[in-house]
């Protein structure tokens, strides 16, 4: 007897919730990375004040790390979608995959069941055939 | 005609509104009003993520496209293989009951005309 069931549910890829989650937190980090007052500290040089040449570079490194970690955040979203797409798709082939092959089996089975009764009636047949085929001789 | 369509749901990976919600995420307007150049490399790099994105977007709805076509097609051909089988299964049980029927008329003709 066969328990396992042709329409199961599937089994759950990454949450919404989780990628959101995920995202934000790289989103967040990006544009807390993207400021210009986080970066200016590394320019700072003992007994000189700040210039705007300190301020200049630190906007540009602020725009490159904002810039970068944004392209992280969307491109791991991505690849998270990517995961669940062909995780769902490999599970809706396995489950059609073993309907079918199902569908097999028991065709063969009942093919199988078809031709023991008929090599039974034949067996029966072919007695009374000689039978009667030796009478009226 | 075949499609599996309604047993093989799966969506692919990116979706036209995520691509332009992702492309204009990735040109952001900095929240911090820095600089003009701090704006302007922003800009640069933006749109040069913002095609990589697009690039890679492409690449993995093109990839789960191809995934979907190739199981459609090992679907539909294993489900013809088994209709294929089914149809011979019962061709061969119909001449098996022929030739049982002919076996016996056969035995009798024998014997009336010995």
């Amino acid at each position: 007897m066969n328990n396992v069931a042709v329409n199961q549910p599937p089994v759950p890829g990454i949450t919404d919730q989780s990628r959101r989650s995920v995202f934000n937190n790289n989103y967040a980090q990006a544009l807390a990375a993207g400021d210009p007052r986080a970066n200016v500290k590394q320019y700072d040089r003992g007994g000189i004040s700040r210039g705007a040449g300190q301020w200049q570079q630190a906007g540009i490194d602020a725009a490159q790390k904002m810039a970068s970690g944004l392209a992280d955040a969307y491109s791991q979203d991505t690849q998270a979608a990517a995961y669940n797409s062909q995780n769902q798709l490999a599970q809706q082939q396995a489950q059609q995959q073993y309907a079918l092959q199902l569908g097999a089996l028991q065709q063969q089975d009942a093919y199988a069941q078809a031709m023991a009764n008929l090599q039974r009636r034949q067996q029966s047949l072919s007695m009374v055939g000689n039978l009667l085929g030796g009478l009226l001789r | 005609m075949l499609t599996y369509d309604t047993t093989l749901q799966a969506q692919p990976p990116v979706s036209g509104t995520q691509m332009q919600s992702a492309l204009r995420g990735l040109r952001i307007k900095s929240p911090y009003g820095y600089s003009t150049q701090h704006q302007d490399v922003l800009n640069a790099l933006g749109d040069q993520n913002a095609a990589q994105y697009q690039m890679q977007a492409d690449k993995a709805n093109s990839q789960f496209g191809a995934q979907k076509l190739n199981a459609q097609r090992d679907l539909a051909l294993q489900g013809l293989q088994q209709m294929s089988q089914a149809r011979q299964d019962a061709m061969n049980l119909s001449n098996a009951q022929r030739g049982m029927s002919y076996g016996l008329v056969n035995s009798l003709l024998s014997g009336l005309f010995h």
